[in-house]
């Protein structure tokens, strides 16, 4: 019976074939917990989950939305694909679940309940992460309707203001994105950082030589596929070395596309990318031509006709004076000459908002969580090791006051505070 | 119609249910309700929610560095005085939702806003007025537009339809040029197939096309199967960086493929994901023996796979041999995909004159050197 509900997970992924390296299911549902059937795929949940309905499915996991009884709120659940397939894996979702544990800002979309229905650490087979279900995202919401001047300014603050956060934990989102702005029916944003590109994230921060693993995920990142219409020039270019400001130039294209009511570079290919931007931006100037490694990468944009930038004021004139000042300034080529998001943050455009010390940055033991390898990782060899500090980082969140945090999201302190 | 007396109160007029209900319905207001989203007020909410402020906003509120109009729902209140709404404020219910009603009331007053206050609790309110209700739950789908009550005499369209599209947390980002990521292994003629590294483990898909030629263009990738003495392989160490030069590469690689070609059989071009070396590979094969030029290989091998891109560092290397060939690239200014699509492109007319047969054999004989062909490939045992 337990090899026949193997065969049966496995043959519910079409086309993929996965081997069975950990434990059978439990059998018996855990007190405390119930059983649904949505869509071929078995979810055992805390009681306090109902009403739930399918929302999407990737290469790592399958998400749902579920109501959370007591509130009534909406929640978005992740329920892993096979996280104890091998040890690449057991360690993509230890770090993944370490990284949103240690992340918490208002504008930042994070972790709320983490949970499995096995009962020990040696049977770990199952595990869940559950978030505050946002209403929608930027990129639904510019499909239905235009956006005001003020509610553009709300919403970049608070992407920026997110950003600001995300970057001083020392890490570059890089894929930013209007359908990774997850926007609720207040006007509240949060930047959400997706699944896939988390252990990217997590990966090239930690410069662990993951090879398989870590070049998978680097051409998924540098610009090949999926959406690249956001994406910074250097990126394209391949740069050994991203700074924070691609983000910034994420975030300026996206500001463009919320005043012109259209994408500003939508490039067919990733050499039509570049010509778009180009035919906007201008031709580089010399010292951009220096930072480009290769001489062959060189010659090749080089062949172009020289472009004078273009004058925003005529390409964007339903935009604000200020608006206008920000965008330049965002959508700079060369990402030493780019405004940082510090700055941004100060711009004329955002002074309704702006205050900096409601502006908060991670702190040090956020940070040395996120930099820092600890022993028994450092020591992890086998699955086994593994399923331990899954266990562990499972149980340390479901011990802390974050758990189902947002039931009470009433702000109680009397002074803004670090994080 | 009551008469009102001048307001007499710091925090504004205080009102009954009565009045509430009566002014809602025959003057242009807008509804500030501060209660908080507490377990006893979160689905009575549900009925009765014009304005929920985020807390950050409220924050900006109560620290005065915010002017209330700026918030995007209450964009009414700059309009002259004459056409301004008037406010309707529902106080919370606790301590912090009272300083947020002052400070409210503070940014009203200072701006010389008309505004009254609900002095019975809203349960009154809507068990007297259960029309309210419905009112309200109207406005609850209808986001951004919060500022528009069914009262108000100008008559404003509500936004059409529901916000509330659950595609965030989409695992899968959606392609927004529109094009399919091709299945590997992608066939680029018919003994030319472009794959990834999991094409290049497959036993069964390698046997499916008679692939009996593997380029590996990997530094760490396996040759999986070179034990098979059927299986030769051309090992090519690059990484997709802009730290490796392909085009020493390109005649070994092209007399790699031309060999499987000869002998019936399959030439499979992988690296690890299919999309950067192994395509500039395949661009340069084609280039050589269509002696076509890069904007024609680019867009044979676009056609099957959309999602192909070779860095830029690799395109430099390939424009150089184009040039190399002595191929007319008419390119002076514009970029592949930039370029006017060619009619006659070079190796679609060859597929067509091809019915189910191999493409012609190129007029220039290869020019890859037998002894380095015979060093980098795999012998036969």
């Amino acid at each position: 019976m337990g090899m026949s509900a193997t065969m049966g997970d496995s043959a519910s992924i079409p086309g993929v074939f996965f081997a069975d390296f950990g434990p059978a299911p439990p059998e018996i549902t855990p007190e405390g917990y119930h059983e649904v059937e949505l869509n071929k795929t078995k979810w055992v949940l805390p009681q306090w989950y109902n009403s739930l309905k399918p929302l999407g499915e990737g290469a790592y996991g399958v998400v749902c939305t579920a109501e959370y009884e007591p509130t009534g709120d909406r929640v978005a659940i992740k329920k892993f694909f096979r996280p104890f397939q091998s040890t690449i894996h057991a360690k993509r979702t230890y770090r993944e679940l370490k990284l949103l544990r240690t992340l918490q800002h208002d504008n930042v979309l994070e972790m709320i309940d983490v949970f499995t229905p096995d009962p020990d650490a040696s049977s770990l087979n199952n595990v869940y992460f559950v978030s505050v279900l946002m209403g929608s995202d930027l990129q639904n919401i510019m499909k239905i309707q235009r956006l005001t001047d003020e509610q553009i300014q709300l919403l970049i603050y608070q992407v920026l203001r997110g950003l600001k956060y995300i970057h001083s934990a020392g890490i570059i989102h890089r894929d930013l994105k209007p359908s990774n702005i997850a926007v609720n029916e207040r006007c509240e944003v949060k930047v959400f950082l997706s699944f896939s590109q988390l252990s990217f994230l997590i990966l090239s921060f930690f410069k662990i030589l993951d090879f398989g693993l870590a070049r998978a995920q680097d051409a998924e990142m540098t610009g090949y596929v999926a959406t690249r219409w956001y994406r910074a020039p250097e990126i394209m270019l391949n740069w050994m070395h991203y700074t924070q400001t691609v983000d910034v130039w994420s975030v300026g294209c996206i500001l463009a596309e919320l005043v012109s009511g259209r994408p500003l570079f939508p490039g067919d290919d990733h050499i039509d990318q570049l010509t778009k931007i180009m035919s906007v931006v201008g031709t580089p100037k010399e010292e951009f031509w220096s930072k480009i490694q290769s001489e062959e990468a060189r010659n090749y944009i080089k062949n172009r006709s020289p472009i004078i930038r273009q004058d925003f004021v005529t390409l964007f004139p339903m935009a604000s004076p200020y608006a206008l000042e920000l965008l330049e300034m965002m959508l700079i080529l060369d990402p030493d000459r780019r405004i940082s998001v510090s700055s941004a943050l100060r711009h004329d455009y955002l002074r309704e908002y702006s205050v900096p010390n409601d502006e908060p940055v991670a702190m040090d033991t956020v940070i040395n969580s996120i930099v820092t390898i600890d022993p028994a990782e450092e020591r992890a060899t086998t699955l086994s090791d593994w399923r331990e500090l899954i266990w562990n980082e499972i149980r340390l969140f479901q011990n802390s006051a974050r758990r189902l945090s947002f039931v009470s999201c009433t702000d109680t302190e009397e002074e803004p505070m670090k994080i | 119609m009551t008469t009102h007396l001048p307001s007499t109160s710091q925090n504004g007029e205080e009102i009954s249910a009565e009045q509430f209900n009566r002014i809602f319905h025959e003057r242009n207001v807008i509804v500030l309700d501060c209660r908080s989203n507490g377990d006893s007020v979160k689905r009575a909410n549900r009925f009765f929610c014009s304005l929920r402020l985020p807390a950050l906003l409220q924050r900006r509120l109560m620290g005065g560095s915010m002017r209330l109009s700026t918030v995007p729902d209450l964009k009414d209140l700059n309009n002259s005085p004459d056409q301004c709404p008037e406010v309707l404020l529902i106080p919370g219910d606790s301590e912090q939702d009272e300083q947020l009603s002052a400070a409210l009331a503070r940014n009203l007053k200072s701006n010389h806003y008309r505004h009254f206050v609900l002095g019975e609790p809203v349960k009154t309110l809507l068990s007297q007025f259960p029309t309210l209700r419905d009112a309200a739950d109207e406005n609850w789908n209808t986001t951004f537009q919060m500022n528009s009550m069914p009262g108000q005499a100008s008559g404003q369209q509500a936004s059409s339809g529901p916000l509330l599209n659950l595609n965030q947390l989409r695992l899968e980002g959606e392609d927004q040029g529109g094009k399919q990521r091709a299945e590997f292994p992608v066939k680029l003629t018919n003994f030319l197939y472009l794959g990834n590294a999991e094409t290049a483990k497959n036993r069964d898909v390698l046997k499916k096309y008679s692939i009996s030629h593997v380029i590996n263009v990997t530094s760490n990738l396996p040759n999986t199967f070179e034990e098979d003495p059927n299986m030769r392989y051309l090992r090519i160490s690059a990484d997709d960086n802009a730290s490796h030069n392909l085009t020493k590469f390109f005649p070994e690689a092209i007399s790699f493929i031309d060999d499987a070609r000869r002998n019936d059989s399959a030439c499979l071009v992988h690296c690890l994901a299919g999309i950067s070396r192994s395509v500039t590979i395949c661009l340069a094969y084609l280039m050589k023996t269509e002696m076509c030029t890069l904007d024609s290989a680019y867009e044979w091998v676009q056609k099957r796979n959309a999602s192909i891109a070779p860095n830029f560092h690799f395109m430099g290397q390939l424009t150089d041999y184009e040039k190399m060939l002595g191929l007319n690239s008419n390119r002076v200014g514009t970029y592949p995909s930039s370029a006017p699509r060619s009619p006659s492109c070079a190796i679609e007319a060859a597929a067509v004159s091809q019915v189910g047969g191999l493409l012609t054999p190129p007029p220039t004989s290869c020019s890859a050197s037998p002894q380095s062909s015979n060093h980098s490939a795999k012998s036969f045992h």
